[in-house]
C-alpha cells in the first residue's frame, strides 16, 4: 500500500514538473495567452495598488528611514528641533507636499528640455522575488505611454518603461543590474557606459582608458535612435569615485544618481522630445563657492635708529 | 488532496499574493528584501502532507508567476516551487512534529526560502535570463533569510492556526 502511495506521489510530481516545463516552453515561444496573463494581473492589481499606496506609503517611508538611521544620525539630530514644530501637521499633508515638490521639479526639467511628458504616481515597487528593480506607475497606454520610453523624476533619469497596460506601466529602474545606458561626461563629452549594480551607486566604464574623469563630473544620457529607449541630454548623476589603477583597458568610476530611487513618489514619462539635443543644459547647477576674503599681513622691519 | 482543499489553498495564496504585491512591496527592507508570499507559502507547504506539499508548491508557483514585475518566463516559479515542495515534503517526514518546535519550523522556512531563491537564480542562468550581479544576489539572499527568520513569530503562528482550522478530522489522522 505504501509503495502504491509513493508511486502515485512520484507520478504527481512528474506530471506537475512536466506541466511547469510546458508553461515555460509556451512562454518562451511567445504564446500570447501566457504572456497576456501578467498584463491581466497588472490591470487588475493597479487600482488596488493605487489605493494601498495612499494608505501604506507613510509606513514604507518609515521603514526606509530606519534603514538609513546610522548614516543620517547627525541630520536626524538637527531635524529633531524642527520636527517638534511640525508635529501638529498631518502625515497625509506631508505626503502631498512631498509629491507636489517632486512634481514641480520634474515639470521644471521637462519644461526646460521642451519634452512632452506624462506625469504619473508610483503605485508599487517590484518584489524581492523578482531579482529585478522595478516600479509600477498609474499611467499606461491610455495616456500615450509605450514600451522603451525614458522615465525621469526630479533632477534626472529614473529608468525605462518595460511593459505597459491600459492604466499602468512597469518601469525598470537604473539600479537594476541589467540596466545599461550610454552616457557622456558633461563638458568634456567623454563617452562611457553606465550600469546598475543593484545598490545605490552605478558603475561607469569609459570607452577610452586614456580619457580623464574627475570627481564631481556630471553625466548625461547619450541618447538612442528615435529617442528610444533613451532621450539625449537627460541628467544621470555625478562621479563619486574614480579607479586610477593603471594598465587597464578601460577606466572605471562610481556614480551617484541625481535621483534617490528609494523615495520617488512622482515620475514623468517622456512621450516626445524637441528636435534639438539640449546637450548639458539640463544639468542641475553646481553649488557656488562663496569666496572667503583673506588678509595677508606682511611685516616689514623698520631700520633701527641706532 | 481534495478539491475543496485545493480551492482553499488557491484562495489563501491569492490573498497572500495580493498582500505581497500591494502592501509588502511598498516597504523598503534594508540589506535585502522580504517576501511574505514566499515565507507564508513555504510555511503552508511544510505543514501539508507529502502530496499536499507538492500540489501547494505548484499552486504557489503558478500564482507567483502572475506577478507583473517578474522578468522570468511564465512557469519558472511553478517549476521551482514544485521542486521545493517535493524537497520539503521528503525532508519534513524525518523531522517529526513542528508544533512543539516552532524555532525549527522558522529555520526550515528561512532555509527553504533561501533554497528557493538559489534555485530560481540557477534556473534563470540556465535559461540565459540572468541579469543580476553576484554581490547583489548574495545581499538579497542574506537579507531574505534574516527577514524571514526575524518575522517568523508573526506569520508562522497565523499560518499554523489557519492550517489547523482548515484541516478536516480525516486530514489530522
Amino acid at each position: 500500500m505504501a509503495q502504491r502511495g509513493s508511486s502515485r506521489g512520484r507520478l504527481l510530481l512528474v506530471s506537475l514538473l512536466v506541466s511547469s516545463l510546458f508553461l515555460i516552453t509556451l512562454d518562451l515561444r511567445g504564446v500570447s495567452v501566457v504572456s497576456g496573463l501578467r498584463n491581466v494581473t497588472q490591470t487588475l492589481l493597479s487600482p488596488i495598488q493605487s489605493f494601498t499606496t495612499t494608505l501604506f506609503r507613510p509606513l514604507g517611508n518609515f521603514v526606509s528611514d530606519i534603514a538609513h538611521l546610522g548614516r543620517t544620525r547627525s541630520q536626524i539630530n538637527s531635524l529633531k528641533s524642527e520636527n517638534e514644530k511640525l508635529k501638529s501637521e498631518l502625515i497625509t499633508a506631508q505626503d502631498a507636499q512631498g509629491k507636489f515638490s517632486q512634481f514641480k521639479t520634474v515639470l521644471d526639467l521637462a519644461g526646460r528640455a521642451q519634452w512632452k511628458v506624462v506625469t504619473a504616481r508610483v503605485i508599487a515597487h517590484g518584489g524581492t522575488a523578482t531579482f529585478s528593480q522595478t516600479i509600477t506607475i498609474d499611467a499606461g497606454s491610455k495616456s500615450g505611454i509605450t514600451r522603451d520610453m525614458s522615465v525621469v523624476a526630479g533632477a534626472g533619469l529614473v529608468g525605462v518603461v518595460k511593459s505597459v497596460t491600459s492604466n499602468s506601466a512597469v518601469v525598470l529602474l537604473m539600479s537594476d543590474p541589467s540596466f545599461r545606458l550610454g552616457v557622456r561626461i558633461a563638458g568634456s563629452q567623454v563617452m562611457g557606459v553606465l550600469s546598475g549594480t543593484g545598490g545605490k551607486s552605478y558603475a561607469l566604464q569609459l570607452l577610452d582608458a586614456t580619457e580623464d574623469v574627475n570627481l564631481g563630473d556630471a553625466l548625461v544620457a547619450r541618447g538612442s535612435d528615435n529617442d528610444k529607449p533613451f532621450v539625449p541630454g537627460v541628467p544621470v548623476g555625478s562621479v563619486t569615485w574614480v579607479d586610477n589603477a593603471t594598465g587597464q583597458l578601460t577606466k572605471h568610476a562610481n556614480v551617484e544618481g541625481f535621483v534617490k530611487l528609494t523615495s520617488i513618489g512622482v515620475v514623468s514619462v517622456i512621450i516626445s522630445t524637441s528636435t534639438t539635443d539640449p546637450h548639458d543644459a539640463l544639468l542641475p547647477p553646481k553649488p557656488k563657492v562663496t569666496p572667503t576674503p583673506t588678509v595677508t599681513v606682511t611685516v616689514t622691519p623698520s631700520p633701527s635708529k641706532s | 488532496m481534495t478539491f475543496s482543499r485545493v480551492s482553499l489553498t488557491v484562495s489563501l495564496f491569492i490573498g497572500l499574493f495580493l498582500i505581497q504585491e500591494t502592501i509588502v512591496n511598498q516597504i523598503h527592507f534594508f540589506i535585502g528584501g522580504f517576501s511574505l508570499y514566499l515565507a507564508a507559502a513555504l510555511a503552508w507547504i511544510s505543514m501539508e502532507n507529502r502530496n499536499g506539499s507538492i500540489i501547494s508548491g505548484f499552486i504557489a508557483g503558478l500564482i507567483l508567476d502572475l506577478s507583473p514585475t517578474i522578468d522570468s518566463p511564465f512557469g519558472q516559479w511553478t517549476l521551482i516551487l514544485t521542486i521545493v515542495g517535493y524537497i520539503v515534503s521528503v525532508n519534513r517526514e524525518g523531522m517529526g512534529d513542528f508544533e512543539t518546535r516552532p524555532l525549527t519550523l522558522a529555520f526550515i522556512i528561512a532555509g527553504a526560502t533561501t533554497l528557493t531563491l538559489i534555485l530560481f537564480l540557477i534556473a534563470t542562468s540556465i535559461l540565459g535570463e540572468s541579469n543580476t550581479t553576484f554581490q547583489a544576489s548574495m545581499r538579497e539572499l542574506l537579507g531574505n533569510f534574516l527577514w524571514t527568520l526575524f518575522l517568523s513569530p508573526i506569520y508562522v503562528p497565523l499560518m499554523n492556526r489557519f492550517h489547523h482550522l482548515t484541516q478536516s478530522s480525516r486530514d489530522r489522522r
